[in-house]
């Protein structure tokens, strides 16, 4: 649980940040008026933008436990023992091909270049379908060799770490559909880069999350620093 | 002194709010079905965590009958008993006390208590109660599968939740565990929402430390629960996988009426971890709305500023933080490092610190104030006695050498009943008859209202004091039937006895109270639009009950605190959160 607990630091760290601007240490009682407000921050954040950073984190602390239930009950001498990890390699390049282009396709929404933007949503559409596609051959691969959910705990891990990615993965491709149909009918597609922007900031945020269950799945130059991190408590 | 010049034409506050635009609603559907407006969202998940909440009280009726009078109910058996109590524990947590806190008080209060117009995703608000309605149903249906709902206890625990032995294993458990998923996905969706209109939907005016008390509950109980119910939907989740498709994550290799089953190697004491990683800040999920509820309904009720107010805050954010590193005082007796055991055992004697401060904090509130027993102001006091003797046997419990032998006793149930069980649910009582008249426009009966009261408080005394004795005797919890036993005396049967016979009355009491609600919406005297002369925004909505948008063409402007009572040298015993103008001195801190 270490990983849990680190998390769970780091974010409690954040809240301290932030409710040490709060004016915690204020009496209320004595404090009559109207000119009282929040210190003055560069921008108000968005509330779709901090709502998707709420969302973000509790999936944070998802994947998480899962890595922490991960080192707990596999038996270390069968970590990072997936035949073929050429086949993770791709996911992880398609996965990061689409969050490039939905980069780019924030940038196209910015300038108002609809074509750029559709081509853009196309692309990151693409590269998702073959995250997919990908990520099901790892899985027939696996089943191939034998190793089904119920072979043992290393391969019903990948089958339940992948998966739950792929999930969210979906409800990523969902809203880039949505966003696909509103660039067609949008009058002016800088209305779309807020949305355009949400979406690209959860599949980084995917990738990130896919960079460490990879991490831990396959023999990587990061896993050493993921395994540092899963030690026991 | 930061003091401010009032009512003055200065600049607004810094932006805490903005107005928005709102969704409005173009048919009877959207308006009152699939409604998009927090409050009639509010009702509907109270409406449907109260009546989910009546069948566990059915449940509880007929888990005590079996106990009082063994063998009396002819088709209670040692499985359907299992299941009863599984059922109950689960519906009271999870499906009444966090969805009736959260859903139900958070979605009502949160934007009028802030003077928000509703929440900041009204959509995504809408979508939350309907996931929820959806696992209440799943939960339901597992009455009607193929050997009933599932008996493993509410705590789930493999293996024996997933072997052949334990009622309700083929489909009871993977309803069970799906409904929970259900739950945990509507639950972040609407938690999202009141985190974020916490943060930036509040009016000019509403600074943090200017929110009252039961906005600070609720929004931190929902960052607890956003980052606890994780831990249970993995937990429930790998469960489920385990008996679905055979994986092994908890089940270890097990031998099964002579037969070896598939499973191997896996791990019960990882769904230990995970479950009780959620299971302990839920307590907290579910107490802290009720402390800040339970502060504002004593304050109003007493005529008296909250007392300690910053404290109180902190104490908030403090029980919340620790409330993550105590998960494994449930554990001592699943075997642990001598050292975690001290560990946890430190962290949760050390809750009991800002605990303390906030019952203390209660009670120096009501010290000379002018107090008006009304039925919320009775509920809240009921709360804070029922409170602390709840959370004195906790301090029993939370030490490794007296929790071993009190584990799996009826000492346990009673503690957990009285510190999670009677007191928030207390304070839900004294919530929804402080702002019933908010949400209806007319009082509950005063009447119906002490009867409700003084059998449900003095019931619940009759029925858990006893309680403790008999799990210092040495009566364990979860069997269904303890005649024979030699090492119980005959006197429990006795004791047993009148504590059903109380548990069913204490129930017949919360009849009458449904009666109550229902009765009152058509025959209770008109309320007006601030019967409790209350300080807060919600009380200062143009109409009553608030229109959708709440607050009229205008959202208000805050200028004090929540607590601006008795005031000395104003006009009335209170000042609104949106009245400007400086208040005539200084109040005690």
């Amino acid at each position: 649980m270490t990983l849990v607990l680190l998390y769970l630091a780091v974010l409690a760290a954040l809240s301290a940040r932030w409710l040490s601007r709060q004016r915690l240490a204020s009496k209320p009682w004595l404090e009559t008026g109207m000119t009282l407000g929040v210190p003055a921050g560069p921008h108000p954040v968005a509330p779709a933008r901090l709502g998707l950073a709420v969302l973000l984190a509790a999936i944070g602390l998802l994947f998480a436990l899962l890595v922490a239930a991960y080192t707990m009950r596999v038996p270390r001498e069968a970590w990072q023992t997936l035949p073929d990890p050429g086949i993770l390699w791709s996911v992880t390049g398609l996965l990061a091909l689409a969050s490039v282009a939905l980069h780019g396709a924030v940038r196209a929404a910015s300038r108002g270049e609809r074509d750029g933007l559709l081509l853009a949503l196309a692309a990151a559409g693409t590269a998702t379908a073959g995250f997919f596609a990908w990520q099901w051959l790892a899985w027939r691969r696996l089943l191939d060799l034998g190793a089904g959910p119920g072979s043992d705990a290393a391969a019903a891990f990948f089958y339940l770490l992948t998966a739950l990615h792929g999930l969210h993965v979906a409800g990523g491709v969902a809203a880039l559909a949505v966003i696909a149909v509103r660039a067609l009918r949008a009058a002016d597609p800088r209305d779309l880069r807020p949305a355009a922007f949400l979406c690209a900031v959860y599949l980084d945020a995917l990738l990130a999350i896919w960079l460490v269950l990879f991490g831990v799945l396959y023999r990587t130059p990061w896993s050493g620093w993921i395994l540092a991190l899963c030690g026991p408590l | 002194m930061a003091d401010a010049q009032l009512g003055t034409a200065g600049p607004l506050p810094g932006a805490e709010s903005e107005d928005v635009e709102l969704y409005h609603p173009h048919s009877w559907l959207t308006k009152y079905v699939f409604s998009q407006d927090a409050k009639i969202i509010a009702i509907q998940y109270a409406s449907t965590a109260l009546a989910i909440g009546l069948v566990a009280l059915v449940l509880s009726w007929l888990v005590r009958l079996q106990l009082g009078f063994p063998g009396a109910i002819s088709f209670i058996g040692p499985k359907e008993y299992y299941q009863l109590i599984t059922m109950h524990g689960m519906i009271m947590v999870i499906y009444l006390l966090t969805a009736l806190f959260l859903g139900g008080f958070g979605n009502y209060l949160i934007p009028l208590m802030l003077g928000a117009r509703d929440m900041v995703f009204p959509y995504v608000n809408m979508l939350s109660y309907w996931i929820y309605l959806l696992a209440v149903l799943v939960l339901v249906a597992s009455f009607f599968a193929p050997g009933g709902p599932t008996g493993a206890g509410w705590t789930l625990y493999p293996p024996q939740a997933i072997l052949s032995g334990t009622p309700g294993q083929e489909w009871g458990i993977v309803l069970m565990l799906l409904s929970l998923i259900l739950f945990i996905i509507g639950f972040t969706m609407g938690g999202v929402n009141y985190v974020v209109t916490v943060l930036q939907a509040r009016a000019p005016g509403m600074t943090l430390m200017r929110m009252p008390l039961t906005i600070w509950g609720i929004f931190t109980a929902t960052i607890l629960a956003l980052l606890a119910f994780p831990a249970l939907f993995v937990g429930a989740v790998m469960m489920l996988l385990d008996r679905l498709l055979g994986t092994s994550f908890f089940m270890p290799a097990i031998v099964e009426a002579g037969q070896r089953l598939r499973y191997n190697g896996g791990s019960p004491i990882l769904f230990q971890h995970l479950f009780w990683f959620f299971g302990h800040p839920e307590v907290y999920i579910v107490a802290l709305p009720a402390f800040g509820i339970v502060s504002d309904l004593i304050s109003t009720h007493a005529r008296k500023n909250i007392f300690g107010y910053r404290m109180m805050v902190w104490a908030i954010v403090a029980i919340g933080a620790l409330s993550f590193v105590v998960w494994a005082h449930h554990m001592y007796v699943s075997g642990m490092n001598p050292y975690f055991g001290f560990f946890f055992a430190t962290t949760t004697l050390v809750i009991a610190i800002p605990t303390a401060i906030k019952v203390y904090n209660w009670v120096l509130t009501l010290w000379r104030g002018d107090i008006h027993l009304t039925l919320p102001m009775l509920f809240a006091i009921a709360f804070i006695v029922t409170f602390l003797n709840g959370g004195l046997t906790g301090l029993f419990l939370g030490n490794v050498v007296v929790d071993v032998p009190l584990s799996d006793t009826m000492f346990v149930v009673a503690h957990f009943h009285m510190v999670m069980g009677v007191a928030p649910i207390l304070v839900i009582f004294g919530g929804l008859y402080h702002w019933y008249p908010k949400v209806t426009g007319r009082m509950l009966d005063e009447r119906l209202g002490q009867l409700h009261f003084w059998a449900t408080f003095l019931g619940a005394y009759a029925i858990f004091f006893p309680m403790h004795y008999l799990g210092l005797m040495g009566v364990p919890r979860r069997y269904f039937d303890i005649e024979g036993l030699s090492f119980v005396t005959p006197s429990v049967a006795t004791l047993n006895a009148f504590i059903s016979v109380v548990a069913l009355l204490v129930g017949a009491a919360q009849i009458v109270f449904l009666y109550n609600l229902v009765r009152s919406l058509t025959h209770g005297a008109p309320a007006g639009p601030n019967p409790w002369r209350a300080t807060t925004l919600e009380w200062q909505t143009p109409e009553t009950p608030p229109p959708h948008g709440n607050w009229g063409a205008t959202p208000p402007v805050v200028y004090r605190w929540a607590y601006d009572y008795s005031v000395p040298g104003a006009a009335e015993d209170f000042i609104p959160q949106n009245q400007p103008g400086r208040a005539p001195g200084p109040a005690p801190a």
